[in-house]
């Protein structure tokens, strides 16, 4: 595994259609999403998608006039929900790492959660998960 | 047939430590996360969870000093994610349904799609979804 | 019975008056640098000749900021306000005690011509502050010994529980708020009729129709007033309406009228539509000469029941600029385009939407997302947007939604940008 998983941030506003116009664009490619989650905020949302093929996606965006962005998030395989998550976590917020957001994604046999933490915080903190037994997903991965 | 999953949504500062908080109040309820998402927003975030036991897991949150509010939102059984997400957000637009937000998560094989919409088309939402042959979990699904 | 004696001058003699007003206004603003070389004195033989001038504008006065146009010293000014203006910088203007009496007086014949004396309580609800609204009504309430309660905007249920203990009998501030106050007073369980004891009501700073003024009337049971005024001729009180109609007084002898037609500088005659253009002819430390108001009106001489006999106007109907008002408060989208210059995170795709809020106005400013501001992180597009507001805020004076819309939604037009749309209906 050499790179962490890129996450496509879309820009979409809150008006019906939107994300709908969005997936749209994305599923015509060939393109396997992974997970998808829409952050919420007041007039605007932020979409977040998870493929295997980012610069594609995030390509046919730019070409329809949608702003989007890669961000670098981390994935940890976790095979027992409850106990697993609440362990990953509490090792994050021990060894000082902030969490900004988290969420779920789909991959048939595991559950990955996906972390955002401060950029360049992601080596640091794969390297303490890894060294306490948890594994670190990687997009290729995916 | 009733599709109201209860959601928790549970507010949390922007404080080191508090997503940490949250989880060890639901492990010492026994109380298992099924999806668990958290938001960011302007000063604060916004954990949003699907439980096992949905009473316990709000009782324990409230003792402990959390803020919590319960939504009821649909989820969708999907097998091949794509074309199935956008064929469902295309039958919520076709009705006119104002959608909040969604997100997946991974359940034994399956991918379950959450969809928060607006109170007053919960209803409708998730019959037209039943109509076009859609797999609506029902709300004892988790439990 | 009129305030003053000049309020029913008949025709010749207010000529006379006029005339010997403008031309001790020409000695005064002949020696400033803005005025020297634009005046010929002998060509001004009596108020007739006023075409003959030069117009003023109020990017004149934004070239002179702030006290380039003085005709005084600075020891003489005994008060400095500001209104809005067109870029970063206000409108200044000043006054010596002399002008600050003519200011009370104009305003003390609006008041009289409402049938207000010392015995009536005033509820002054229109801002104080660098606007020169709040301040010229108090001063013109004191000089009438009437009791004024400096109310100002905001805090309305504050400001109805007042109304009603002070059981105040008139009251000012714009149309908007005044059905806002009527409103919240319902909500509140007030009863308007028999709660509160106001006779009259003292309305401007934004246009009105004359259906919206009739609901004002019958909602609080008072006669409505309107006073009209710019702080660049003196403030409110450059004209108010007497009880037979709607139309409004000049207060001539102070402030001389013209209609002009605003792309020919044309004067019009009466009753034809035209940008309202104002000659101080007694103001002594700002004196303006044919000042371009930017108001769209018509004028009149014919007879009035009252007795006065000065010229009368139509209450403002239009902007022959952009301007906007929104809540009294004049916003010039110029002002608005000077602040984004100035934001980095901005580009200068946006649009104005002026919409109205129950009775309310607001402005809401859309800014179209792009690859340089698009970030992942909620928390700083949030933070941006409060940026942007506080910015506004300290620039307009008002407050303005700010709101995020996808790349390429704004139109883009060739040569003027289509950047305002007014939403509100008249």
């Amino acid at each position: 595994m050499s790179k962490h998983i890129q996450q496509l941030s879309v820009f979409i506003e809150n008006k019906s259609g939107e994300l709908k116009n969005i997936i749209n664009l994305i599923s015509k490619q060939d393109i396997s999403i992974k997970s998808i989650m829409v952050a919420d905020s007041t007039d605007f949302s932020i979409l977040r998608i998870i493929c295997d093929d980012v610069q594609s996606a995030s390509n046919i965006l730019n070409s329809h006039g949608a702003s989007s962005t890669i961000t670098e998030v981390l994935g940890v395989s976790i095979k027992d929900f409850t106990g697993s998550f609440a362990q990953v976590v509490g090792i994050l917020c021990d060894n000082g790492f902030n969490i900004k957001y988290t969420y779920t994604v789909n991959e048939i046999g595991n559950g990955i959660f996906v972390f955002k933490l401060e950029d360049n915080e992601l080596e640091r903190a794969k390297e303490i998960l890894t060294s306490k037994g948890i594994e670190v997903v990687g997009q290729e991965d995916l | 047939m009733s599709y109201a999953i209860q959601q928790l949504s549970v507010f949390l500062e922007n404080k080191p430590n508090e997503l940490l908080a949250f989880t060890k109040i639901l492990k010492k309820a026994n109380v298992s996360i099924e999806a668990i998402q958290l938001v960011d927003s302007s000063d604060f975030g916004l954990v949003r969870s699907i439980v096992d036991k949905s009473e316990v897991a709000k009782e324990a949150l409230h003792e402990a000093g959390f803020s919590v509010k319960v939504t009821n939102v649909f989820g969708v059984k999907i097998a091949d994610k794509i074309g199935s997400f956008n064929k469902i957000l295309k039958v919520l637009a076709k009705n006119e349904i104002n959608l909040f937000y969604t997100y997946s998560f991974y359940e034994e094989k399956n991918g379950i799609f959450i969809f928060c919409v607006d109170a007053a088309d919960f209803e409708k939402a998730t019959n037209a979804l039943v109509k076009k042959e859609f797999e609506v979990v029902n709300s004892t699904y988790f439990q | 019975m009129p305030y003053s004696h000049e309020e029913t001058l008949e025709s010749n003699a207010l000529k006379g008056l006029q005339s010997k007003r403008l031309k001790e206004t020409l000695q005064r603003v002949k020696k400033t640098p803005f005025y020297k070389d634009k005046i010929d004195i002998n060509q001004i033989k009596s108020i007739d000749d006023i075409s003959k001038l030069p117009f003023t504008t109020k990017k004149d006065l934004r070239d002179n900021y702030p006290f380039g146009l003085l005709c005084v010293p600075m020891d003489e000014i005994v008060r400095i306000h500001s209104s809005s203006g067109t870029t970063g910088k206000p409108t200044v203007v000043a006054y010596n005690e002399h002008d600050m009496n003519v200011w009370a007086e104009v305003i003390a014949r609006a008041y009289t011509m409402a049938g207000l004396t010392s015995k009536d309580i005033l509820h002054n609800a229109t801002g104080y502050g660098l606007f020169t609204g709040g301040l010229g009504f108090h001063d013109g309430a004191e000089l009438l010994k009437i009791a004024v309660v400096p109310s100002s905007t905001g805090f309305t249920s504050r400001q109805l529980m007042i109304l009603k203990d002070f059981q105040a009998t008139a009251m000012t501030g714009t149309p908007s708020f005044a059905l806002h106050l009527a409103e919240k007073a319902k909500v509140e369980g007030y009863d308007i009729k028999n709660d509160f004891a106001l006779k009259v009501g003292f309305f401007g700073a934004e246009p009105a129709s004359d259906g919206l003024k009739d609901e004002i009337a019958r909602i609080w049971g008072i006669d409505y007033h309107e006073i009209y005024g710019l702080s660049e001729i003196v403030g409110p009180g450059v004209a108010s309406s007497c009880k037979c109609s709607k139309l409004l007084h000049i207060n001539e002898d102070h402030f001389y009228p013209e209609i002009i037609n605003p792309q020919t500088g044309e004067v019009l005659n009466d009753g034809e539509a035209g940008e309202l253009v104002v000659t101080t002819l007694t103001k002594e430390a700002l004196p303006v000469l044919r000042y371009r108001t930017g108001d769209i009106t018509t004028l009149t001489h014919k007879k009035c029941e009252c007795g006065r006999t000065t010229a009368r106007m139509k209450s403002v109907f239009g902007r022959s600029d952009d301007m906007l008002v929104v809540n009294g408060v004049n916003v010039f989208p110029s002002q608005i385009e000077h602040v984004l210059s100035q934001n980095k995170h901005i580009t200068l795709n946006y649009q104005i939407i002026a919409k109205k809020k129950g009775y309310l106005d607001k402005l809401e400013l859309d800014v179209e997302m792009n690859q340089t501001l698009m970030s992942d992180d909620i928390s700083k597009l949030e933070k941006i947007k409060k940026e942007l507001q506080a910015e506004l805020l300290n620039a307009l004076y008002i407050n303005v939604d700010i709101k995020l819309v996808k790349p390429n939604t704004i139109e883009r037009s060739e040569g003027k940008a289509k950047r305002i749309k007014d939403e509100r209906m008249s």
